[in-house]
């Protein structure tokens, strides 16, 4: 019974460290190509702080106002400087209903979705790669 | 007795060459009907779910067109509680086995699909209608479209214990939504498991049976072989055991001649003992004649010699000359060859042998001693028996003498014994010592020296005994000396 515990959590930590490693990938490849930069500068929520502290491409900042973009999954708890940035969510409906959300990372029927909001893009002056082109949400 | 012959004759290996094979051979017909079997309740398995699938989707493709006559994402879009209806629908349908359902359509502007309706009962996976989504594995999505048929796949990519099945919702023979529902294949995958598990058993049963097979066919070869060998061997001994006969023939001759060759040694020793007993027994008579022949001759020149003295003293030369004739004849007599089988006694051969013998004998102060008690009649060659006994008497004489036994004897004994006759020389020399006595039958086996023995004469003794007269010649001791014992049959008389 315990091997059998022990063997469950170990395939789920392992199933877990891939999903992470597959989202770390995903957000190094999102936001370095749209805003451009080796290093960016990222407010982010307890949830994802342990998935970016993983690599050297993103500096964690502590306040809002040092960030470039804020990463987060409910924009509700967020201050309003933090709101004036850029916000990129893990949840799709802080994205839908949050006007300066530009884009969303989430999980549908098992699935990862990816999103963007060509008005917020436009907005912040952003601009997405030609392979991210056709995760616009008009 | 069948079965017996079969196992004798060494065909027995092909049985075990048979049932080798029939194992092998079955393992695999039944691994291969087991691999296909399994892979054929595998498919069935699949598709019994795919069809159940396929119905429930076709009446909810059904349901839903009906329920939305004026194009489904038009009718959906005006009337919100439709969509909550046909939600709750689709929400029955999750169970254990069906964790995702939902409905989405391809968006004619951006070519991306969208959520239309959806079954999630947890909130937080719940879609927003009209919500952007892209699926994995796209192509099998836009398959659905093209094909306006049902698709279903497996996401390799995730290892999914989940199959996703894709309906299209046709109108006017058009796609216009699909139903999506992610099922699983936990139960299918048990299955697989299960037949896993088994195809091992029998992965392991196979290995088994060709170990089965390497290990008979390893042992029917060694045992083959040994067949072979000893079939080699048994045709080696036929061979032999053929040419046994033709071999025994060769050496029977061979010994024939060697049996000749000593025959006629021992002829020449006896001849030289005959010329030798016949000087002795002449040479009284002849000193006699040549005494009387001197007194003739003296009382001749005294002129003392009348008539009376003449006749008397030539009737004494002729006695003499008589006697000499006799020993003649009766050496004669003794050593002539006789090959026919006579009806006679031991105690007519005894005389006619110390006819000969007993005076030598006596004269050299050895005693003779007989005790006959057998009269019953034999049928042999007498004189062979005759030299046996002679040569027996001359052997115990010579011991004797080269002894210098006091009050030497010899002793000539006859007694009937069951159906035997018997015959005993015996004398008190000492007996025979106990290490030559399985020796002294043998050819040119000697106690004397080369010059008073061949070595022949008991070895021919022997083979008159045993081979001629079908008899019985031994020696042993008692306790003043040798006895020599011969044994004959007597005579069966029918009454």
């Amino acid at each position: 019974m315990i091997k059998k515990i022990i063997l469950t959590l170990l395939l789920l930590f392992s199933v877990l460290n891939a999903n992470d490693s597959l989202t770390l990938k995903l957000y190094e490849k999102v936001l370095t190509s749209i805003f451009h930069s080796q290093s960016i500068k990222v407010f982010v929520d307890s949830d994802t702080r342990e998935i970016l502290q993983q690599s050297n491409r993103f500096e964690i900042v502590d306040t809002c106002d040092k960030s470039v973009v804020v990463l987060v999954g409910k924009f509700s708890k967020l201050s309003e400087i933090c709101k004036d940035k850029p916000l990129f969510s893990t949840d799709y409906r802080s994205f839908k209903h949050t006007p300066n959300s530009f884009g969303a990372y989430y999980w549908r029927k098992g699935r990862p979705q990816l999103t963007f909001k060509r008005r917020t893009l436009e907005k912040y002056h952003l601009s997405l790669p030609l392979a991210l082109e056709k995760y616009v949400y008009e | 007795m069948y079965m017996s012959k079969i196992v004798k004759s060494g065909r027995i290996i092909y049985f075990f060459y048979l049932l080798a094979l029939t194992v092998l051979f079955g393992s695999l017909y039944i691994y291969n009907e087991f691999e296909r079997t399994s892979q054929e309740i595998k498919k069935l398995n699949l598709q019994s779910n795919i069809h159940y699938i396929d119905n429930i989707t076709s009446n909810m493709a059904h349901h839903i067109k009906n329920a939305t006559p004026k194009g489904i994402v038009k009718t959906l879009k005006d009337n919100a509680h439709l969509r909550e209806e046909l939600e709750k629908d689709l929400q029955l349908l999750i169970t254990k086995k069906y964790r995702y359902v939902y409905v989405v359509d391809k968006n004619k502007n951006n070519r991306n699909f969208r959520f239309l309706l959806d079954g999630a009962k947890n909130a937080a996976d719940k879609s927003d209608f009209l919500e952007s989504y892209v699926p994995l594995n796209l192509q099998y999505w836009n398959e659905v479209y093209t094909r306006k048929k049902a698709v279903y796949y497996k996401d390799k990519s995730l290892k999914a214990l989940w199959l996703t099945y894709l309906k299209p919702i046709i109108v006017d023979n058009k796609v216009e939504a699909i139903i999506a529902i992610d099922f699983s294949l936990q139960e299918q995958n048990l299955i697989t498991s299960a037949l896993k598990k088994l195809t091992q058993t029998f992965i392991l049963i196979a290995l088994f049976s060709l170990s089965v097979f390497i290990i008979i066919i390893f042992f029917s070869y060694i045992d083959r072989k040994r067949i072979r060998t000893l079939q080699f061997q048994t045709k080696e001994i036929q061979h032999f055991n053929e040419t046994l006969q033709e071999k025994v023939n060769v050496e029977v001759a061979k010994n024939r001649e060697k049996d000749n060759m000593l025959l006629h040694q021992s002829k020449l020793a006896q001849m030289g003992e005959m010329i030798s007993m016949i000087a002795h027994q002449w040479r009284q008579p002849l000193s006699a004649i040549s005494a009387t022949s001197s007194a003739i001759k003296l009382k001749a020149q005294r002129n003392k010699l009348d008539k009376e003295q003449t006749i008397q003293l030539a009737n004494k030369i002729a006695n003499y000359a008589q006697h000499l004739s006799t020993t003649i004849n009766d050496f004669r007599e003794f050593f002539k060859p006789n090959k026919e089988k006579l009806e006679t006694t031991y105690t007519n051969i005894i005389e006619d042998v110390l006819k000969i013998i007993q005076e030598p004998i006596q004269n050299k102060a050895i005693k003779f001693t007989q005790e006959l008690h057998c009269e019953e009649k034999i049928f042999t060659y007498p004189n062979e028996i005759k030299q046996v006994i002679l040569n027996l008497i001359k052997n115990a004489e010579d011991v004797l003498l080269e002894k210098q036994i006091q009050n030497p004897y010899i002793k000539l004994k006859t007694f009937k014994e069951a159906e035997y006759l018997i015959l005993e020389v015996s004398d008190n020399a000492g007996g025979v010592p106990t290490e030559i006595v399985d020796k002294i039958f043998e050819p040119y086996f000697s106690t004397k020296t080369k010059k008073d023995g061949t070595g022949l004469g008991l070895y021919m003794s022997k083979t008159i005994i045993h081979e001629h007269c079908k008899g019985k010649l031994s020696v042993s001791n008692d306790e003043n000396g040798a006895v020599f014992r011969i044994e004959l049959q007597e005579i069966k008389r029918k009454v």
